[in-house]
């Protein structure tokens, strides 16, 4: 990861290139590498589940025990913070929370692309999750979705102020959602890169060629920081698509 | 068949033993599972703290960021131009206040109620 040329460009890692051209109408829907590692996130997940849930051993193999705690985990989640009324939105969550956690960990390796570090992703994500709850918070509710920004036990006096603040805060949320999830990936692969150079600058820097082990020490040390991070970013993704459709299904505090 | 009542009774003997027994082997492994909990708990304490301040600080910073550009907006369109930006901004302020307060205030009652969060 720290050839002399790119070891210096961070960013370059986050570029986006045409594998195979392709335009429609005018509307560039070229193959990139972007478009590779969404296929191979999906390949993965299909592959551990489908390979997972074929045998249904009594004691599970290793790809079962992967694919039946993935789906404790996230039915857990569901069940804790949305309630029993959530799990009709399971499969949706598993879903999220199976390709952002998948596509955080692939980009991980070496010379891979993350899909996740991609603002537009983690947005069109985060719009379509806002969306979901709006669409089945008004099918379900009707209006009485409405009383989602108006807490009960307000004074009159501070109702409108606090409907506004609602307000405001509700429509924070994808980008909060979406800008939590692109910052922390974007963030810590840059600080990789930074770190990667920092051993090559050294190593041709002569006498402070000694020094070049101390990055390298910080690398190790930051990948596993990462590792936590690719997972927690994909639960708290998740945790928080169950708390939004949870407002949905009951709102009103 | 003309050993039925003692049968029965060596049955029923057997089957209170059997009862105790898995009662006794049920609680273990409910204690067992509590402790787990427990040790989950303090071992994803560091997890959940990051987490918890990943969303404490995405939630405040995004909703001054969205209302001070709901508020921009506002003055373009209507040529009034720093009322609404001033204040839009302070509702902003307001608004993720409001929500880091959500969010410390809720956790204790969520876990109080239901089962510990993994």
């Amino acid at each position: 990861m720290s050839e002399a040329g790119p070891a210096i460009d961070p960013i370059h890692q986050f570029h986006i290139h045409p594998i195979a051209p392709l335009n429609i109408f005018g509307v560039d829907a070229s193959f990139t590498n972007a478009s590779l590692f969404m296929l191979i996130v999906f390949l993965a997940i299909a592959f551990l589940m489908v390979l997972g849930t074929s045998g249904s051993h009594i004691v599970p193999n290793r790809l079962q025990a992967a694919a039946e705690m993935a789906y404790e985990f996230v039915a857990s989640t569901v069940r804790q913070t949305a309630g029993e009324a959530g799990m009709k939105f399971f499969p949706f969550v598993f879903s999220v929370f199976m390709f952002v956690f998948f596509s955080n960990f692939i980009g991980l390796i070496p010379y891979t692309f993350t899909v996740t570090s991609q603002i537009i992703v983690t947005f069109a994500f985060a719009c379509f999750i806002i969306g979901l709850v709006i669409a089945y918070g008004f099918y379900k509710n009707g209006m009485h979705f409405l009383n989602l920004f108006v807490p009960s036990g307000v004074s009159p006096v501070l109702l409108p102020f606090i409907v506004l603040i609602e307000i405001i805060s509700f429509a924070s949320r994808p980008i909060s959602l979406s800008v939590r999830l692109f910052a922390n990936m974007l963030a810590g692969h840059i600080t990789l890169k930074v770190f990667g150079g920092f051993v090559a600058m050294l190593l041709g820097a002569g006498v402070y060629a000694l020094l070049a082990p101390l990055p390298l020490i910080g690398i190790v040390l930051l990948t596993a920081f990462e590792l936590l991070v690719a997972f927690l970013q994909a639960y708290v993704f998740a945790i928080l698509t169950c708390v939004y459709l949870n407002d949905a299904i009951h709102p009103g505090h | 068949m003309q050993e039925s009542p003692d049968d029965a009774d060596e049955l029923k003997a057997r089957l209170a033993r059997l009862t105790s027994d898995l009662q006794t082997q049920r609680e273990a492994g409910q204690r067992q599972a509590d402790r787990k909990a427990e040790a989950d708990l303090t071992d994803k304490g560091m997890g959940q703290a990051m987490s918890l301040g990943f969303r404490v600080l995405s939630e405040f910073v995004a909703a001054i960021v969205v209302a001070t550009l709901i508020g921009w907006r506002l003055d373009l369109w209507f040529g009034t131009d720093p009322l609404f930006l001033i204040l839009l901004m302070g509702l902003g302020v307001a608004a993720g206040f409001w929500s880091v307060y959500r969010l410390a205030v809720k956790p204790p009652q969520r876990r109080g109620d239901k089962q510990p969060p993994r």
